[in-house]
């Protein structure tokens, strides 16, 4: 198995809290579980929000094609959410 | 993005879609039109689908608390003057906006017709959702409970509700039905009948449904005279004021009924695809949901166990299957918490069911009261408790095979099949342990054997019945397998054959009992005891269970003889299949009686042997099918003239008729398509006695000739083996094909040449 410095990179962000922008300008508020190589991401206990609209939708898996925006906590700027 | 997959997603549907208005003045048409939908909605939902695409659609049933006068206070419309009508509680319409075609129509036909006809839809979906909560019948295989968290404004009084639709009814009989008259055209009336049937159906379904879920069946009478009136409601003659004759009356609204609402429900899987009902599918579904409700409030009339069994099994054999709701009330009518039918408890029920088969003698089963009359205040003796003791162990471990056997009798066919494969071991088991309490019995009673042919026979009164009861359902097993089209064509011959040696076990295991019970030297002993159950109604029973199963058991033999005959022929091939190994195929198809203690399981090679039939030519085994069929004929026309309270069938003789009737049809057909097969096979073997019979008519004429046109061109092909009758008959063969046709039985085909 390929072990690349990126990859280990991603792996460190495994069960954090992330923050997905998709195309369509929803934003999904989760926790990362899981991507491969064309960027699908699955997130647990996610959160939809559309503008002001939120509901939740629970374990889901948002389409490399329509990702505009990843982000993901850093641990040591967002001490709330240790 | 894909809608499918993601239920986020803005959809150009959507964004043209118009908006809902709680505030909307309705007309009555399309109060009537949102009234009609809801109804459609609802009955889709009986049908199986979730109450996220089918009531939770209707934007109003999410905001009936809201449809108050005060919703309509804030409008900006001025131009009418109905708003100090409506803080006036009482309306009159009449006077000022009379003229005016246009003039709004008044609140009330929302906030309270409409109102009333929501919130009684949502109390019959609470009731009818209180009744599927028992788990009665499985979820998501026939009925969808998820209310995906939304109220359905569970602390609203059903009272309360059929209060409103009385208002509702008053209200539109003064006000409302003037109005549509006076602004209405030529249509009004129809439109007021529309409305006033529609809010009169939904108050005796939610009434029906009020009685019905009383404990203990209570007020089973009451429902029951609602649900005639409700059905009159639905599908009256042409002149009277029902559903059925004021269709296609209403007018859409737009935005009243959001399809897409699901997306905003959390479900887990995703929604499947649906086809709301129309509305004449509608009624259908809710008469034939009238009509079972009608039949469990008719078995509260408690006649026999047998006849209580045989409603059961008919009523799940109906075509089409009843709803899940009434199958699952009808299971709470059956058994609910050890009591039948709410009133008699499983030991009643057993004794009548035990007593009705095979008449064991009257100690058995007599209390404790009956007792000391019969001993004329004498001490019960040890013998007497010993025998209610072991018939008490007899009943414990009988309770739930029985009822586990009438809950299975109230599920979808195809659950039904699979959760009798899997009571099977339990009748079994019930069987060896009743065995062991009857011969207890024996000795306590001092039984002397009967004397027969085949030396001493003991009675074994319980597991008989036990024992019948286990025959039935391995039966059944294999019957159903035909009406669920579980079998290949080709395997027809393998399942008739074995129901064939089932249905005989049967037939011999009844005529013992037949013996048993009508054992002169017991009524000896019976003589003393007063209210002895006469044996006669036994006898009769037993009488018409073996013309039964002897007339299905002829049937089963005589199809497959004519496959086995057909085989013969050439007709019929059995499809050469690479992996297909027939005798692994014998080994499932009967692997759940391999367990079995009784009856004897027969084997792959009993059946090759049974069915090779070489040594009988191939016009006797259509004769001798022939023969069957006649045979089940005549003791189906017996069963036919038998009397209801014979065959124990009181609850269900309608049924029971038309069933015997459809096998009737099966055999008459099977006959008349042997005679012209024979009659064909006859001509074929020998061609110079055809010649003679030509004129006989045109059709056959013609296919006769077409025949020897065929046989003539076989014969100029291949002259050297013509000369055999045995090829010329194969010959025939290449252009007819075997077809089974099961249009009058389910379980019975009728065999044609085509």
């Amino acid at each position: 198995m390929v072990d690349t410095p990126k990859i280990q990179q991603l792996r460190s962000y495994l069960n954090l809290k992330a923050k997905i922008t998709a195309s369509d300008g929803r934003i999904f508020i989760g926790t990362f579980m899981c991507i491969d190589k064309y960027k699908n991401i699955i997130l647990s206990q996610t959160e939809e929000f559309r503008s002001s609209e939120k509901r939740f939708v629970g374990l889901v898996m948002i389409p490399g094609k329509h990702l505009i925006k990843a982000e993901i906590e850093d641990l040591d700027l967002s001490p709330q959410y240790t | 993005m894909d809608p499918k997959m993601d239920s986020g997603m803005i959809l150009d549907s959507d964004l043209n879609k118009k908006p809902f208005e709680l505030r909307a003045r309705l007309k009555p048409e399309q109060v009537l039109w949102i009234m009609d939908r809801l109804f459609i909605c609802e009955m889709t939902w009986h049908t199986g689908h979730s109450l996220s695409q089918t009531l939770f659609t209707c934007m109003y049933l999410h905001y009936v608390p809201e449809l108050t006068p005060e919703l309509f206070l804030n409008t900006d419309d001025t131009s009418n003057d109905s708003l100090d009508q409506t803080s006036n509680d009482s309306l009159d319409q009449t006077s000022n906006d009379s003229l005016d075609q246009n003039a709004e129509a008044p609140i009330e036909f929302v906030i309270l017709v409409l109102k009333a006809y929501v919130m009684g839809t949502v109390k019959c979906c609470q009731l009818v959702l209180d009744e599927m909560a028992k788990g009665n019948v499985y979820e998501e295989e026939d009925f969808a409970t998820n209310k995906y968290g939304i109220s359905i404004y569970e602390d609203f009084p059903e009272s309360q509700a059929i209060k409103l639709l009385d208002d509702a009814e008053t209200w539109l009989e003064q006000y409302g039905g003037p109005w549509i008259r006076l602004h209405g055209d030529e249509k009004s009336e129809s439109i007021i009948h529309a409305i006033v049937s529609r809010l009169s159906l939904r108050k005796s379904f939610l009434l029906i449904l009020m009685h019905m879920s009383q404990p203990r069946c209570l007020q089973y009478t009451q429902a029951q005279s609602q649900i005639s009136i409700a059905m009159k409601l639905l599908n009256g003659s042409q002149s009277e004021i029902s559903v059925n004759n004021t269709q296609d009356l209403g007018v859409e609204v737009e935005g009243a009924f959001d399809p897409l609402i699901n997306r905003k429900l959390i479900s887990q899987t995703p929604p499947r695809p649906i086809r709301l009902l129309s509305l004449q599918e509608s009624i259908d579904e809710m008469l034939n949901m009238f009509k079972s409700l009608n039949s469990i409030c008719e078995i509260i009339d408690y006649k026999s166990a047998t006849s209580l069994t045989r409603f059961l099994t008919y009523h799940a054999a109906q075509q089409p299957t009843p709803c899940a709701f009434s199958r699952s009330l009808l299971q709470s009518t059956v058994c609910t918490e050890n009591r039948i039918l709410g009133k008699i408890s499983i030991y009643q029920l057993v004794k009548d069911s035990v007593t009705e088969l095979t008449n064991p003698p009257y100690i058995y089963f007599a209390s404790k009261n009956e007792m000391d009359v019969l001993s004329n205040g004498a001490r019960i003796d040890e013998a007497k408790y010993n025998v209610s003791k072991l018939i008490h162990t007899f009943v414990d471990s009988t309770m739930k095979p029985l009822t586990d056997y009438y809950r299975i009798l109230c599920h979808n066919r195809s659950r039904q099949r699979r959760n009798m494969c899997k009571v099977l071991a339990d009748w079994d088991l019930l069987q060896e342990e009743s065995e062991h309490i009857d011969i207890e019995l024996q000795s306590i009673t001092k039984e002397e054997p009967l004397k027969t042919d085949e030396g001493q026979s003991y009675s074994f009164h319980l597991s008989s019945w036990v024992y019948h009861h286990k025959l039935m359902l391995m039966e059944e097993i294999l019957f159903l397998g035909f009406e669920l089209e579980l079998y290949g064509n080709h395997e027809f011959v393998m399942i008739y054959w074995y129901l064939d040696y089932l249905l005989g076990v049967h037939y011999q295991h009844l005529e013992r009992i037949h013996i048993h019970a009508t054992d002169d030297r017991k009524f000896k002993k019976q003589k003393n005891f007063q209210s002895a159950p006469s044996s006669l109604s036994t006898v009769s029973l037993i009488i018409s269970y073996q013309t039964f199963v002897m007339a299905r058991q002829d049937i089963c033999r005589g199809i497959h003889r004519i496959i086995t005959a057909l085989q013969k022929t050439g007709h019929f091939k059995p499809p050469q299949l690479e992996f297909d190994d027939e005798s692994t195929r014998f080994w499932h198809r009967f692997k759940v009686y391999r367990t079995l203690g009784s009856p004897t399981m027969l084997t792959f090679q009993e059946l090759k042997e049974m069915t090779q039939l070489d040594n009988i030519s191939t016009l006797d085994l259509f004769n001798v099918s022939l023969r069957n069929f006649q045979s089940a004929r005549t003791s189906i026309e017996n069963l036919l003239s038998m009397k209801p309270s014979d065959t124990r069938m009181e609850n269900c003789h309608a049924e029971f008729t038309k069933d015997l009737r459809a096998m009737l049809r099966v055999c008459i057909a099977n006959i008349v398509n042997l005679l012209k097969i024979i009659d064909e096979f006859k001509s074929i073997s020998e061609p110079n006695k055809n010649q003679d019979n030509d004129g006989e008519s045109n059709k056959k004429g013609r296919k006769q000739q077409k025949q020897r046109q065929q046989k003539n061109r076989q014969q100029s092909l291949t002259i050297s083996a013509a000369a055999s009758t045995s090829s010329q008959s194969q010959s025939i063969a290449i252009n007819k094909v075997v077809n089974f046709d099961f249009k009058y039985h389910p379980w019975f085909p009728v065999v044609t040449l085509k």
